[in-house]
């Protein structure tokens, strides 16, 4: 079984899921529609395979919400969810002087509260955070991950190299957007769909706003403690096809620097494998089985180092090594 | 109490409840025990009973998810004792175990779904220093703690400050008492320490009827909310294995928790459990222990999920925070204590404003 089994009934059944509650694009509710489930008994999100319950008394989040998952199935009634999260605000005599705002999953608060403007952003760490603490059946890595013609290409890098900018353009130029924080590996060695918004920093945001003026961002969140950051609204196309999975084709280590020229170069295996245990949130969790997945997955897909400065340059590069021809 | 609409209670008293659940009563169920660190164990129960095909399919994962990590887990706490264990080859007192790492170690039930972050070490007072050094020559060391906090550990506390590892940053709690000697309660320790049984590989653990009134003092006198309905089904478990085995049990469990000093404590314990997972205890013990207590420890013990947490848990949390403290210290040193913390905190927000 496979966290798969639960998004399967869902998307197959888009607005109609066989349980009981039926799913609808989360902009066809009405503002008023979502803020009465977000303070009531809760919204349901559909991301992928998995079902969030999700409260908020936060008007700035609530108004997040319909740009950043208006195109994700939702429903306003109660049943099924995975995890049960909320972002509200903290409550106790702080609140007195200054809003603030924290998550919670299930009751517990794993983060120091934030400022009510980053509602948005603190959501989407967190809901990292729960799929690194939990998806234990996927092997976890910190990777964005793309789909071009039938074939998963990981970009798997530490943060700063540029990786969410990169996954953001590809998904700008018709990628398929599966994740760009965490791949997610199943038994069969498949790339599971976990498309979300992608999380942009300071220079990175108006690089890809210059760039697609036509492409949708949630608000800016400014002063975090990643500095200022502002998230690119999943293509729909993406959203429509999340629970399709993807076989691994190529794993690329990106690496930006200013002026540097175009650079590929080959890694063999065995050094990749390094690299990916080192970017893993659960490699050690998975005991040998982590390892098997590991090796499988570095003897199945290539990978390239690709240091660039341009866009551009890197965008051909992925093509060409993607139809074959580095 | 609200106890009425949570799944998980209802759940946990009787398994065929289970029965009764939608699909929205299984994601309460299981949201419900993640608020009480119980998330692993409920996974482990439905895999026991074959309740799993009952389960949405998402939640099916969830539960192999669990086994995934618990089996983790308890590959790292073997690991570690072993690295413990060679740390402290040349040792020559006892070493004990303790809670989650001794029910890991001795293959109890209680180690089912459990998840803990340090290891609880029991050495005569006498060993301690011993101990310690040979664990320092090993990697683990106390972090950095001011002059009074060491005082404290040292002078009233029945354990050493907790010892880090350098490399893998994994925790020893290193305990030379079960309860902190200046505890109104007098716990007599050594008689425990006396009759630990030896386990394997100069390894010991408490015998049976100490095990589950370490786990009960453990329980009564640590205002640890977060983990206390864990920690009651810890020692329900505990109580139904050890019992099944031996029909005089719940005798001698009573007449050692006089001879510790925790009678009282035995018969809150017992009724609590009772009254969340229906255990087999003798019915005289139940409710021998009337007063503030039970009602206090049943509301702070209960669900901590938003959606069903019994009404005035934070008062009942407070209450017993303020019980726990008075239990520890004899008035002289609670008077000192408190006085430092409060110069500490008001010198503390000075330093900021400057």
């Amino acid at each position: 079984m496979h966290w798969r089994c639960s998004c399967q009934r869902n998307s197959a059944t888009d607005d109609r899921c066989g349980r009981g509650f039926s799913l609808l694009r989360l902009d066809s509710y009405d503002s008023k529609q979502i803020q009465s489930a977000l303070t009531g008994i809760g919204l349901r999100l559909q991301i992928g395979f998995l079902s969030i319950c999700l409260k908020s008394d936060v008007p700035e989040f609530a108004d997040s919400l319909p740009i950043l998952y208006g195109r994700y199935p939702s429903s306003c009634d109660e049943g099924y969810f995975d995890f049960d999260i909320s972002v509200c605000h903290t409550s106790g005599f702080r609140k007195l002087f200054r809003r603030s705002v924290s998550f919670e999953l299930s009751g517990s608060r794993p983060f120091m509260p934030m400022a009510p403007d980053h509602a948005h952003a603190l959501f989407e760490w967190g809901l990292n955070w729960t799929i690194g603490a939990n998806a234990h059946n996927h092997l976890i890595l910190h990777s964005a991950v793309l789909e071009r013609h039938g074939k998963g290409v990981m970009l798997s890098a530490v943060s700063g190299s540029g990786k969410s900018t990169l996954a953001a353009e590809l998904c700008m130029r018709g990628w398929r957007l599966l994740s760009d924080e965490m791949a997610l590996l199943d038994s069969s060695l498949q790339l599971i769909g976990l498309p979300r918004p992608v999380s942009l920093k300071n220079s990175a945001i108006d690089l890809i706003c210059n760039r697609h003026p036509n492409a949708l961002f949630g608000p800016q969140a400014r002063d975090t403690h990643k500095g200022t950051i502002k998230h690119l609204v999943a293509p729909e196309r993406s959203v429509i096809a999340a629970t399709d999975t993807a076989i691994p084709f190529l794993i690329v280590i990106p690496k930006w620097e200013a002026d540097a020229p175009l650079a590929i170069e080959s890694i063999g295996p065995g050094q990749t494998a390094m690299h990916l245990i080192d970017q893993s949130f659960n490699y050690s969790v998975l005991g040998g089985d982590g390892f098997n997945r590991l090796t499988a997955l570095v003897q199945r897909a290539p990978a390239w180092s690709l240091k660039y400065s341009a866009l551009d340059d890197a965008v051909d590069a992925l093509e060409s090594l993607i139809s074959g021809n580095a | 109490m609200g106890t009425h609409n949570s799944v998980l209670l209802a759940f946990l008293a009787n398994h065929k409840e289970a029965e009764n659940l939608d699909d929205a009563g299984w994601s309460k169920l299981f949201a419900e025990a993640r608020s009480v660190d119980l998330n692993h164990r409920i996974a482990c129960i439905l895999q026991q009973e074959g309740l799993i095909d009952r389960l949405p399919g998402g939640l099916k994962a969830h539960v192999l998810a669990s086994e995934v990590e618990m089996a983790a887990f308890q590959r790292d706490v073997l690991r570690e004792i072993n690295a413990i264990e060679r740390a402290l080859s040349c040792f020559e007192s006892r070493r004990i175990l303790l809670k989650g790492a001794a029910y890991v170690y001795c293959n109890l039930p209680a180690k089912v779904g459990r998840a803990f972050s340090d290891i609880d070490l029991l050495v005569p007072k006498m060993a301690l220093a011993d101990a310690e050094s040979q664990l320092m020559c090993h990697g683990w060391l106390a972090g950095n703690l001011s002059d009074y906090d060491q005082r404290y550990y040292r002078t009233w506390s029945h354990e050493i400050p907790p010892l880090t590892h350098l490399q893998r940053g994994t925790t020893i709690d290193l305990h030379h008492s079960l309860v902190m000697p200046t505890c109104r309660i007098p716990v007599d320790s050594v008689v425990m320490i006396d009759d630990a049984i030896r386990v394997r590989d100069g390894w010991w653990r408490l015998n049976d009827l100490d095990l589950i009134l370490h786990s009960i003092a453990h329980l009564l006198l640590n205002s640890e909310f977060t983990h206390g309905l864990r920690d009651l089904s810890d020692i329900d478990l505990l109580y139904r294995h050890l019992s099944d085995q031996d029909a005089k049990f719940a005798y001698q469990l009573e007449a050692r928790a006089h001879r510790i000093g925790l009678g009282n404590f035995l018969y809150l314990a017992a009724t609590l459990c009772c009254s969340f997972f229906r255990t087999p205890v003798p019915d005289d013990w139940l409710n021998k222990s009337a007063g503030i207590l039970l009602p206090l420890f049943k509301t702070s013990c209960g669900v901590r999920h938003p959606n069903s947490r019994p009404g005035f848990q934070e008062m009942a949390d407070i209450a017993l925070m303020v019980r726990e403290v008075f239990m520890r210290f004899p008035f002289g040193i609670l008077i000192r204590h408190l006085a430092h913390k409060f110069l500490m905190t008001t010198k503390t927000v000075e330093v900021t404003k400057n």
